[in-house]
């Protein structure tokens, strides 16, 4: 057991005297909660000396009845909240900033011990999970059953069904089974007064504005979302692989746009651009594009058909057979553990930026994001500075889709290297908000984007303050998240 | 693409693949690697599935060794060394982390040799002869070789507290063609630790001299015996087996034939439920696909046991927790390890069996 070091763990841990291991506020336990994996955290903890922790406690309810009375103590007390599962989140959306005025105590609350599969009906198809289940456990968890949630992000070993719910988030296989503002019939939760709440569970409905959407991407700071209902599906019945050599990203781009208006949905299409294509993948030129199909045995097959009869119409597109998308399949996971390799160098900076816009759009963004190398070389003209934007398109839609940037630079000699990534991504933001497209498409706003998302949505942040202040007038949950 | 920015392309491309993808400096598979991970070592760890604790993760407990390599006191990082130190014991050594992790870094020996470095003495069974100046020649070492001095032909070594357990299963007995029944304890922690001399390794091996076959119930012990003192110094004629492994062939054989062969974990997995048994232990992402069952690898065996106590009765409270919680009542827990099962004993109302009682009397029911 953790021994107690402070008045306010003394304080929190005396409201569950029969728990105890509910709170924890030594040294340690603090570092480790103070960051999560955004990347700026890892730049802080890499260079210089250890940053001081920007939390208090952490607390471990049991169960929501336990969260919604420590939510109403910390009400009373005016303690701020910050909710966190897995800690995977790279926007810095779980915890407080490190340059964030320190104003009442802090006590992040950690829902990993909410982590059941309350029950599943196979019947409808229907399952109700809690918000701490860590995404895998998850997944096995219903195929045992012989079924799947259909939602695999690269972070599925090490992210929380709760944090797919706060950051509206996105798996590789949703241009089959849906993002999961899409998968989601209702959640289940607790306001910042310690009120539980229940959104209605109904398959649809029209009953006034759709409560899901107001707190799906909320990020903590409306209230804390403890479960969810979610659609499931039977486990895949086939699987098909097709692969593509295409002339051009353009090319790629309008060939899938006619897959997915003609109502095909491919579980994967991913087009990585030519820069990706050439580094990553060896490509001498053109881009890479692979497709995964599954679903059941004759829709898998007809939409495969579908696919390869539309695509041998396209000019400058060359089918390579199944082998490249089933080696993208089976090292699908890997891209998440190989980026921190590269973390590991000091000066260096690497990080992931998700935006999406319509087909149309979809080019110009392309271009203009990738033309901020040129902007970063002026605003930074050191010794020794490199940034490299690599970009794959791997959502779709039927009238558009995501494009997601890996930037990789070397900061230049004479300038501190949180200070590069700032101002790369101060340019990476401004040239997407120059588009009018979305900052993010599944990873959230967290506090990294935050500005640009209260540049971005103006009156719509100034309202969404006001309903932030309406539900939270003393600013417990999660303070400064999202702006607000 | 001109000449200029095609040879920056490739430049770029060759300082990306050959230097970045890589961890600094050279390739290492240390706890650096653990510090810049998401970590999907996370659910392969007992202990942090248990409790739920980003701390304890594999990648928790390898940062503070990287912090230490980097030159940060304990004091800096944890608060002191013994804060700093109840991290790295928040672990089971059960080696699950090494087996999932994607660098192959070898976690779990990383966090045991840290931990042997402050291991203090009196943790530990001193162990020593008058001849190795570094220990002292405590009484049970000696009463322990007077004791394995005693034994001769077949002889079965099994857990403190067994002895009548096996009395009363003559016919495996016979089956085995034991003669002789040894509680001894083996010092295989301290050699394990690196704490036990050559010279006492020696003098163990010598000591069972008069035996002919050597029946183990520890698995430790068995290794112990067979690496350390038959295999280094060679100071041990006789034969070591384990004896769970031959009721062990004899149920697979039994379940899937005789020509089947498996790992012995997966092929655990696989029998256990078939004999309708709830086992708590090989946790779910070993066999994913094959766990409808309630597992956990509690790592109550071994040095465990004896060094943490505290943790594995906190970990059990916690598991059984939630298996009530989650409304899986349990009629009976069976234990690999049989400290496992004295952790359990009193913290559940189920019934908590050694394995290998549940073993003995699958392959050789007749025995009582």
């Amino acid at each position: 057991m953790k021994a107690l070091v402070s008045p306010l763990g003394t304080e929190i841990q005396s409201l569950f005297p029969d728990d105890s291991g509910f709170v924890a506020d030594d040294l340690y336990t603090r570092r480790t909660y103070s960051k999560d994996l955004m990347p700026r955290s890892h730049i802080l903890a890499r260079e210089g000396e250890l940053p001081e922790p920007t939390i208090d406690a952490v607390v471990w309810p049991q169960d929501s009845n336990m969260l919604a009375k420590f939510i109403r103590a910390a009400n009373e007390k005016g303690w701020e909240l910050y909710p966190y599962g897995a800690g995977s989140g790279v926007c810095g959306g779980a915890v407080p900033g490190q340059n964030q005025e320190r104003k009442r105590p802090r006590v992040v609350v950690d829902l990993k011990r909410l982590d059941k599969i309350e029950f599943v009906d196979t019947h409808s198809q229907i399952a109700k999970v809690q918000a701490g289940i860590i995404g895998q456990v998850l997944e096995e968890d219903l195929n045992a059953k012989g079924y799947t949630l259909g939602h695999f992000p690269s972070s599925i070993y090490c992210s929380s069904f709760g944090g797919y719910l706060a950051t509206r988030a996105a798996g590789q296989l949703s241009t089959y089974y849906g993002k999961m503002e899409d998968m989601v019939l209702a959640v289940e939760g607790v306001l910042p007064n310690g009120e539980s709440f229940t959104t209605p569970v109904a398959p649809r409905l029209a009953v006034g504005p759709d409560w899901n959407h107001l707190f799906l991407g909320s990020e903590g700071t409306l209230a804390f979302l403890t479960a969810a209902w979610v659609k499931i599906h039977k486990l895949a019945e086939a699987r098909r692989f097709l692969s593509f050599q295409v002339e051009s990203t353009e090319k790629a781009l309008d060939g899938v746009r006619q897959w997915l208006q003609a109502g095909l949905h491919p579980a994967v299409v991913r087009i990585y651009d030519e820069d990706e294509s050439r580094m990553l993948m060896g490509l001498k030129s053109g881009v890479k594009l692979v497709c995964v199909i599954e679903g059941e045995q004759t829709l898998t097959d007809f939409t495969a058909l579908r696919i390869n009869q539309m695509s041998m119409n396209y000019t400058g597109w060359n089918d390579t057979g199944e082998e490249p998308a089933q080696h993208w399949w089976s090292h699908r996971y890997d891209v998440s553990y190989r980026q921190q390799l590269i973390m590991s160098h000091r000066r260096m900076i690497l990080d992931t930026f998700e935006v999406a816009t319509s087909w149309a759009g979809l080019p110009g963004l392309h271009k203009e994001i990738k033309a901020i190398t040129d902007e970063v070389a002026k605003k930074f003209p050191g010794k020794g500075e490199m940034l490299v934007l690599l970009a794959h398109f791997s959502h779709f839609y039927h009238c558009g889709g995501n494009i997601y940037f890996t930037l990789c630079g070397r900061t230049p000699e004479d300038t501190p290297t949180v200070e590069f990534y700032d101002g790369v991504w101060d340019l990476l933001l401004k040239a997407c908000e120059r588009q009018g497209a979305a900052i993010s498409h599944h990873h959230g706003i967290g506090r990294l984007k935050a500005q640009a998302h209260k540049r971005q949505r103006g009156v719509l942040h100034d309202l969404l303050k006001k309903f932030k202040n309406e539900l939270d007038p003393k600013h417990l949950l999660n303070p400064e998240n999202l702006g607000l | 693409m001109s000449l200029i920015q095609s040879i920056s392309s490739t430049l770029k491309t060759w300082v990306f693949k050959k230097k970045l993808l890589k961890f600094s400096g050279r390739f290492r598979q240390d706890p650096e690697a653990c510090f810049y991970c998401p970590e999907m070592c996370r659910f392969s760890c007992p202990t942090a599935e248990t409790l739920k604790d980003n701390t304890v993760t594999p990648r928790g407990k390898m940062s503070l060794l990287h912090l230490a390599e980097r030159g940060f006191s304990a004091e800096t990082i944890a608060g002191s060394e013994a804060q700093r130190n109840w991290y790295l014991e928040q672990c089971t050594g059960c080696g699950r982390c090494t087996e999932y992790c994607v660098y192959e870094n070898d976690v779990a020996s990383n966090l045991m040799n840290e931990r042997a470095k402050y291991f203090s003495r009196e943790a530990v069974l001193k162990a020593g002869t008058g001849d190795d100046a570094g220990y002292v020649q405590p009484a049970a070492f000696s009463d322990m070789l007077d004791e394995l001095r005693a034994l001769e032909g077949v002889v079965l070594l099994c857990e403190p507290g067994r002895r009548d357990w096996w009395r009363a299963h003559p016919k495996t007995l016979d089956d085995l063609g034991v003669a002789e029944i040894s509680e001894v304890q083996l010092p295989f922690r301290e050699w394990d630790w690196g704490k036990l001399a050559d010279i006492q390794i020696e003098a163990i091996g010598e000591a069972l001299g008069d035996c002919t076959q050597i029946w183990v119930e520890s698995p430790e012990a068995a290794w112990f015996l067979a690496k350390a003192v038959k295999e280094d110094r060679e100071s041990l004629s006789s034969e070591v087996r384990l004896v769970w492994q031959r009721f062990f062939a004899l149920l697979a054989a039994r379940e899937f034939g005789p020509d089947v062969s498996f790992h012995e974990s997966y092929h655990l997995s696989r029998l256990f439920p078939r004999l309708g048994y709830s086992i708590p232990m090989y946790e779910r992402g070993l066999m994913p696909f094959h766990s409808g069952w309630n597992s956990l690898d509690c790592g109550g065996e071994g040095f465990y046991q004896l060094a943490y106590p505290g943790t594995a009765r906190e970990i059990g409270v916690r598991f059984l927790h939630d298996l009530a919680k989650d409304g899986r009542a349990l009629e009976k827990i069976v234990c690999q390890s049989y400290a496992c099962t004295q952790h359990l004993h009193g913290l559940t109302d189920a019934k908590v069996v050694y394995w290998l009682d549940e073993l003995v009397e699958g392959a050789d029911g007749s025995n009582s």
